[in-house]
């Protein structure tokens, strides 16, 4: 037994020494993944990371049962949009008090360069988008608008990606349309 | 919105710019105690390790239960096993006695006797119920003799006998006279009842 479950050997499910191995790398390549994905629906690192934490729970007590492991990143994304959907949707009064909190509490380089305003117009239109429309533009924003990498993340067809992807992008654009002449 | 709408340079502008804005504000890391905290989420999990016997107790429990029920109901429908079970007997139908006919015995011929009387043992199925026929002792007689006679009986060809009907049988029948019945007229009842 590894040293992950070395500490907690008898208290939880145990995959056997291979599956955690395993596991253990998959938690490591797509942490990053699922908290970025829970934060875009969230907007809140705390939340994002207990919501990603969750996932990953999740995926280890069913990561036996996965047949196809290549397919674990889009199962670990739908995971992790359906938990942070699920916790957005309820405290949706939250999310606007703490986005304001988010900017003035954990200020990063990135954050500093984009005023407040902008970065709440951005989230509105954003969630203007329909579910389906939304997540492939936090995908796009996370994987770099790579086509492929999205589909397999998403666990769609490429051309099923692109179409959403432009038609997002056309939602975005009517959205923001009014905030251009302040940029 | 619609697919055919092409976009502007000005709403290209703008996308690419919101595009590269939400890269920035969603590039953000997970704490260095991610990973310590998923195992402590996993390990506060309660354990389920192979077969969980406890998913099985309440199906158990609900089988045992209606076992025990039909058995129950099942002793219950026999009251008491050393008591002897009777059935109850349905009213004998005896056929009239031709004043023609002189009995030959004066005690009558069970002819069907559809169960018996003694007592069932526990355990076994109750006969079916059927009605006891008596039979006259002197049409008993009769019909034994008929049936001798039919048995012994042959027919001889040579004599011109046979079980064809006779020739008179296929002459015209003759015609009844017409019926005469009075026309049917019907009146509203009573509604007095009688009185």
């Amino acid at each position: 037994m590894n040293e992950w479950a070395a500490g907690y050997s008898g208290t939880f499910v145990t995959l056997d020494e291979d599956l955690e191995r395993e596991f253990e790398s998959r938690l490591r390549e797509s942490s990053a993944l699922a908290v970025r994905v829970a934060y875009g629906v969230l907007r809140h690192c705390q939340d994002a990371e207990d919501v990603a934490q969750e996932a990953f729970a999740k995926a280890y007590r069913s990561f036996h049962q996965l047949r196809d492991r290549d397919r674990f990143k889009a199962w670990l994304v739908r995971m992790t949009w359906r938990l942070a959907i699920d916790r957005w949707r309820s405290d949706r009064r939250r999310t606007a008090r703490e986005q304001h909190v988010e900017m003035a509490e954990v200020p990063t380089t990135e954050d500093l360069a984009l005023s407040r305003e902008r970065a709440e117009q951005l989230w509105r239109a954003i969630d203007a988008l329909p579910e389906k429309l939304r997540i492939v533009t936090i995908m796009g924003a996370i994987e770099g608008h790579d086509i492929r990498a999205m589909a397999r993340a998403l666990d769609l067809p490429e051309g099923t990606v692109k179409s959403r992807l432009y038609l997002a992008r056309k939602g975005l654009a009517e959205s923001l349309r009014c905030l251009a002449p302040t940029r | 919105m619609s697919r055919t709408d092409q976009m502007n340079d000005f709403d290209e502008r703008t996308v690419a710019a919101a595009e590269a804005d939400l890269e920035r504000l969603l590039s953000i890391e997970p704490s260095p105690e991610f990973a310590a905290k998923v195992r402590v989420r996993i390990a506060a999990e309660p354990p389920a390790r192979g077969w969980n016997w406890r998913r099985l107790l309440v199906p158990l429990a609900a089988t045992a239960g209606v076992v025990l029920v039909l058995t129950l109901s099942n002793n219950r429908g026999v009251k008491n096993p050393d008591q002897p079970l009777t059935t109850s007997r349905q009213s004998d139908i005896v056929l009239p006695v031709p004043k023609s006919i002189e009995p030959t015995s004066d005690v009558p011929v069970v002819a069907a006797v559809a169960h018996s009387r003694s007592t069932v043992p526990h355990g076994t199925a109750a006969p079916r119920r059927e009605p006891e026929i008596i039979i006259d002792p002197a049409i008993t007689d009769a019909i034994r003799r008929l049936a001798l006679a039919a048995r012994n009986t042959t027919l001889d060809g040579s004599k011109g006998e046979s079980i064809a009907a006779p020739d008179s049988a296929s002459e015209t029948l003759p015609i009844a006279e017409q019926l005469n019945v009075p026309e049917l007229v019907l009146k509203p009842a009573d509604q007095t009842g009688g009185q």
